[in-house]
């Protein structure tokens, strides 16, 4: 029996029973009430879809990339039949579970999972000891629920499930593939697309001889492709992911639920965990209306952006940033200032390792794009503060940043 | 100062010691001196390794690269093979090499040597083993009886190694105090 999903971007995705039990236990449903972008809504409106779709869209892309593989370059992989069945079932449903540990408002917020832990962590921990695991167990076999789990959070340690893995987390992989259009969908903003179907077709696989893994390659068709992909992701990191009010609302969320959680983080048992979704953090702030932390986030009395890096700075500006960040931190008080770095986004952006494949040579795809060597990792950082003293803050910064370059030479 | 900045100095101080013996560092080797300089050596970077198909890798590490890249420090370039990639010092990498500490620069000059000279298969199998060891809690308790579960371990994620690859490693790590 297979039941199907609407998608807007994709029509209908379809899943079988297995897949569709998975879907009904509570801890998959929690997921429509986690929102894919966290904050983001409060910046850009429409951004309201969830981890759900997002994990189903996921499911759908990684199927659609394997075919895509599998039609073309079956011998490589050297999977026989019964193989092909076994690895796209665990790919599928490592998919669909890949995001099942996030906590509420996705991204925001993840310092409070405890002892260092972190979503994927969560992930792992519902795949392999929850009854997920048992349903995949029952159906692919005692002990693959774990390899699922693995696959999923990119933790993958034989040479399939490190190939399955890659397809799923990798730099081009389904993960990335289905948030960048879906975000991109439901935000509005038209950079953020790109030609999914083209992109599926014109990756291929090679083998490494000297340890006998695959690994993904671009045929050289798929270069412009590619650049679109990198385009689109690099837009949505600067305007989107790494939007100015959305990291401050963020960091508020952050600290309103460090003071509601016992103990200051999530629960460590996963039974405990999946009470926590939006909607409960919803309901906490409801109840804690009034409170100045609250109305940070629902009156819009955040903190303001007093000063920021350019998109690239270099190690030097690094470091006098984190210099600037002790003598306002002294100026004005820790508990009226906040500071937010590129390097520690849950995103981030950087050029894929992958090789393309010219005339029978393998050449790295940033010898083949000037697009793609000039796009540079963003690396911005910022200084937040108390809306009332920002004015100040910013010009304390900005004299600050004006004379130390002067001093070196590039002001 | 920040963990990043004491690292992009140590990936250029590596880079940068590296032209200075003659060695070419390449990605692989890089990815595992750094894996033995955090994991082995105890130096904290905040680097997360995963396993990849060359053994422990660390997508941040790359990303770092990307970075002293961009800020014309290092270049890094496919390798003649057409696998992986090799890196080499370029203008302003001098100018980071203060960021990193002697302890460390001593650390990394010592790894280059232990490690530079070695093909790739062995780096895999050096860095896996260890990283198998690390895992199993028997061994940390008693090393000599539990030889044949690390054997079994890496031969289970790499099964293209030998069983006397891997206790050639297990003899390499013990006597540089490794594991």
């Amino acid at each position: 029996m297979y039941k199907d999903y609407r998608d807007p971007l994709y029509g209908f995705i379809t899943v079988n029973e297995v897949e569709q039990q998975i879907i009904d236990t509570c801890y998959f449903q929690r997921l429509r009430n986690i929102n894919q972008l966290g904050t983001t809504f409060l910046v850009y409106p429409s951004a309201v879809h969830t981890r759900f779709e997002h994990s189903l869209g996921t499911l759908y892309i990684i199927d659609k990339l394997l075919d895509s593989l599998l039609l073309r370059q079956k011998e490589i992989l050297g999977w026989g039949m019964d193989d092909i069945e076994h690895y796209k079932s665990m790919a599928r449903l490592a998919a669909l579970l890949h995001d099942i540990g996030h906590a509420p408002f996705s991204h925001a917020a993840e310092e409070l999972f405890p002892n260092g832990m972190d979503h994927e962590d969560y992930t792992y921990a519902i795949i392999t000891s929850t009854e997920i695991g048992q349903i995949i167990d029952k159906y692919l076999g005692e002990g693959k629920s774990t390899t699922v789990a693995e696959i999923a959070v990119g933790r993958a340690k034989d040479k399939n499930a490190i190939f399955l893995s890659e397809l799923l987390t990798g730099d081009f992989g389904a993960d990335r593939i289905d948030y960048l259009i879906r975000d991109s969908y439901h935000l509005g903003v038209e950079y953020g697309r790109f030609d999914v179907h083209r992109l599926l077709n014109t990756l291929l696989v090679r083998k490494n001889e000297e340890n006998d893994g695959v690994e993904l390659v671009l045929e050289e068709g798929g270069i412009h492709t590619v650049e679109g992909f990198l385009l689109a992701r690099y837009f949505m990191f600067l305007d989107v992911y790494y939007h100015k009010t959305r990291r401050i609302l963020d960091c508020h969320l952050g600290e309103f639920l460090k003071k509601v959680l016992d103990e200051g983080t999530y629960p460590l048992d996963v039974e405990k965990f999946i009470y926590w979704d939006d909607h409960k953090v919803w309901s906490l702030l409801a109840e804690n209306k009034g409170s100045e932390q609250v109305s940070r986030l629902l009156d819009r009395k955040h903190f303001r952006m007093a000063f920021e890096t350019n998109d690239h700075p270099d190690y030097v500006e690094l470091e006098r940033f984190d210099w600037l960040k002790d003598l306002v931190k002294n100026k004005f008080g820790e508990e009226r200032i906040r500071f937010d770095e590129a390097a520690k986004a849950p995103y981030s952006y950087e050029r894929p390792p992958i090789f393309v494949l010219i005339q029978d040579k393998y050449v790295p795809l940033k010898d083949c794009s000037s697009l793609v060597r000039s796009l540079k990792k963003i690396e911005k950082c910022r200084v937040y503060a108390e809306p009332g003293i920002r004015d100040d803050v910013k010009l304390f910064c900005n004299n600050f940043w004006k004379e130390r370059q002067s001093r070196r030479g590039d002001g | 100062m920040e963990k990043r900045l004491i690292r992009l100095g140590a990936i250029a101080y590596t880079v940068y010691a590296g032209k200075q013996k003659g060695i070419t560092v390449g990605h692989t080797l890089l990815q595992k001196l750094f894996y033995f300089l955090q994991h082995g050596r105890d130096i904290d970077l905040g680097y997360r390794y995963r396993l990849h198909h060359f053994g422990p890798y660390c997508k941040e590490l790359w990303a770092d690269l990307n970075y002293l890249e961009d800020v014309n420090a290092l270049s890094v370039k496919g390798s003649p093979s057409g696998f992986g990639y090799n890196i080499f010092p370029e203008a302003k990498i001098e100018t980071l090499l203060e960021l990193v500490n002697d302890e460390i620069k001593e650390e990394i000059s010592e790894l280059l040597n232990f490690l530079s000279h070695r093909p790739v298969r062995e780096l895999e199998c050096l860095a896996t083993t260890h990283y198998v060891c690390k895992e199993i809690q028997e061994f940390k308790e008693d090393p000599e009886n539990s030889k044949n579960n690390v054997i079994n371990g890496v031969l289970a994620l790499k099964p293209h190694l030998t069983e006397k690859e891997v206790l050639n490693s297990m003899e390499i790590l013990r006597k540089k105090c490794l594991i």
